[in-house]
């Protein structure tokens, strides 16, 4: 009987790490209440809060190698002072403004990475793009981890009645980012808001 | 001998060696290590794992030429032991500086963003030079550890940030802080910095000038806890006081060389900036931003930045003073091109539709080949459709 919840509660860690990846199917999936996606290879879904504390609760986040080789975060319906990473106990840390236009976002975007402790972290191509039906930006970015790994990525996002709806893709430069990139160009061009 | 005791024998061997080891230390001779067996060799060891993990870091600044300058600059102050020390640039804007005991030197970039010029540089780096060459890192170990194990508390207090694993800036910080020196370390390092410069050849009455700035960017805030520099050295109006009495007992002649320094520094000045301001720390930048206006170049970058600072406060006038600040960064001259585009986007969020438009329409003019115009169109369309 003591074998068996010695190997029940093994069993249960073993769950529990589990538990922090979900899996994506490659489906529409709904991304808060906001819009949908239709990925067209499945991800895994990391649960935020859970280990991940840099990603805020409300945000969707999905990787297919892990987060630290890439990763796609859905943002829906940012509000003001709304954080696009968590950093607790930092009081200076960028956040939304509901007057913030897409040249603004970018930045934010950039400023929110360079106070996650990337160096380098630049934007480019800022241009207009489809949101779904939104009238929305997209842009690339660029930038090195604290540890020197290269980064790349790209960003598609939408102001609506001063909130932000983003989704970020960013991946290490050799190999990572790249393999993925079409598919997210597929995510991208997904986006259907809800009715 | 009984086998069970031959770990506690070592163990004891070791304790007494490193009590051989304590005391006075000489001066560190140009070309010397430490002998192998000494705990001073063992933390060297340690920080050349560290040193591997910093040229590798995200953060450093990989540019031969501004690295070339600031080690040319850090030979010509401490000739002697210019094979020894090695200088490292991280792009981090806040003002910092730290010396490993086995001779790399870190500098941040945002000491050089506040450096006046060459000869403030100089001085900085003789300080350094003087903690590497009076071998204050092991002195202050030892002395830390009750002169047993001083090899030890390296080990361990270098191994809890990650040591040789990481470059991030704060095991980069917390390294600076384990290697902190004591306030008559810091009065000898200054002494032997002034000494350094002065034989040199640069101006005796730079040396207090950027501690006497620094006062004012630390009194800008409350939150002293932002600078890991004051987090890690004494109180700078002591400095202050020496360095400025030794420049006058001082008749030396000295070159200030603020063109040459401006030259390998300029082109950076632009991102260093940015980083400055994405720190959020409104105060402290307005400070440095007043600090450069004072010193008369570059008027339209640094007027430019003022409004994006003014853009970022919480004040309610904000935009309207950052209309002012990139109407004064025009007028001067030399600003940006995407001053124009920041004028734009106060102007439309001040309602002033009309001169947002004309502001979107003079960026493009001004930068024909800008990434963003694509963007910069759709928002001249906009507001088109709005004044029509």
């Amino acid at each position: 009987m003591r074998r068996h919840s010695a190997l029940f509660a093994i069993l249960l860690l073993a769950l529990a790490g589990c538990a922090q990846y979900s899996l994506v199917k490659s489906e529409p999936q709904d991304i808060g209440d906001a819009y949908s996606v239709d990925p067209q290879m499945t991800w895994n879904k990391w649960a935020t809060g859970n280990g991940q504390t840099w990603i805020p609760d409300t945000a969707v986040a999905w990787t297919a190698d892990g987060p630290d080789l890439e990763s796609v975060i859905f943002y829906a319906s940012l509000e003001k002072d709304a954080r696009l990473f968590k950093a607790p106990g930092k009081q200076d840390f960028p956040s939304f403004d509901p007057g913030m236009r897409a040249s603004d976002v970018a930045e934010f975007v950039a400023a929110s990475f360079a106070a996650r402790g990337n160096a380098n972290v630049e934007t480019e191509g800022l241009r207009p793009a489809a949101f779904g039906a939104l009238d929305g930006f997209r842009f690339e970015f660029s930038m090195a981890t604290e540890h020197g790994l290269e980064v790349d990525g790209m960003a598609l996002g939408a102001l609506e009645d001063g909130k932000l709806h983003l989704i970020l893709y960013n991946g290490a430069r050799l190999h990572y980012f790249p393999e993925y990139k079409d598919e997210v160009e597929r995510i991208f061009g997904s986006v259907d808001q809800q009715t | 001998m009984n086998k069970g005791r031959l770990p506690l024998a070592i163990t004891l061997s070791f304790l007494l060696s490193a009590c051989v080891t304590t005391g006075e230390v000489a001066d560190l001779q140009p070309g010397e290590e430490p002998p192998i067996e000494s705990d001073e060799a063992g933390i060297w060891m340690q920080s050349k794992k560290f040193e591997r993990s910093i040229k590798t870091a995200g953060h450093r600044l990989r540019d031969p030429q501004l690295e070339t300058y600031v080690n040319e600059v850090m030979c010509r102050v401490a000739p002697d032991y210019c094979s020894d020390v090695r200088v490292y640039l991280l792009e981090v804007p806040n003002f910092n500086a730290f010396m490993s005991p086995n001779g790399f030197m870190a500098v941040w970039s945002g000491l050089l963003l506040r450096a006046e010029n060459e000869a403030q540089l100089a001085f900085i780096l003789g300080h350094e030079v003087g903690h590497f060459l009076r071998r204050h890192s092991i002195q202050r170990l030892r002395d830390r550890r009750n002169k047993l194990d001083a090899l030890a508390f390296f080990q361990i207090a270098t191994a809890g940030v990650g040591v040789g694993i990481v470059g991030s800036i704060a095991a980069i910080a917390t390294y600076g802080t384990i290697l902190s020196f004591s306030r008559d370390n810091e009065r000898e390092a200054d002494d032997i910095g002034f000494d350094l410069a002065v034989a040199a050849g640069y101006d005796p009455r730079e040396a207090a000038k950027i501690w006497q700035y620094l006062i004012k960017e630390r009194d800008a805030t409350e939150k002293k806890e932002q600078s890991v520099f004051f987090a890690t050295h004494p109180a700078p109006e002591e400095r202050v006081e020496t360095l400025a009495k030794a420049a006058e007992a001082s008749q030396a002649q000295g070159e200030v060389a603020a063109q040459r320094f401006l030259e390998n520094t300029e082109r950076f000045r632009d991102g260093w900036l940015r980083d400055e301001l994405r720190k959020d720390v409104t105060d402290q930048t307005q400070v440095l931003l007043d600090h450069l206006a004072e010193q008369g170049r570059n008027l339209g970058q640094i007027h430019y930045y003022q409004g994006e600072l003014a853009r970022m406060s919480d004040r309610e006038d904000g935009e309207r003073r950052a209309a002012e600040a990139y109407e004064m960064a025009l007028a001067a001259g030399d600003a940006p091109g995407i001053t124009h585009r920041a004028l734009g986007l106060v102007h439309w969020n001040l309602g002033n539709l009309g001169r947002a438009r004309q502001a979107f329409r003079d960026y493009l003019a001004a930068e024909p080949n800008a990434d963003d115009r694509e963007i910069i169109k759709s928002y001249i369309l906009e507001l088109e459709g709005k004044l029509s």
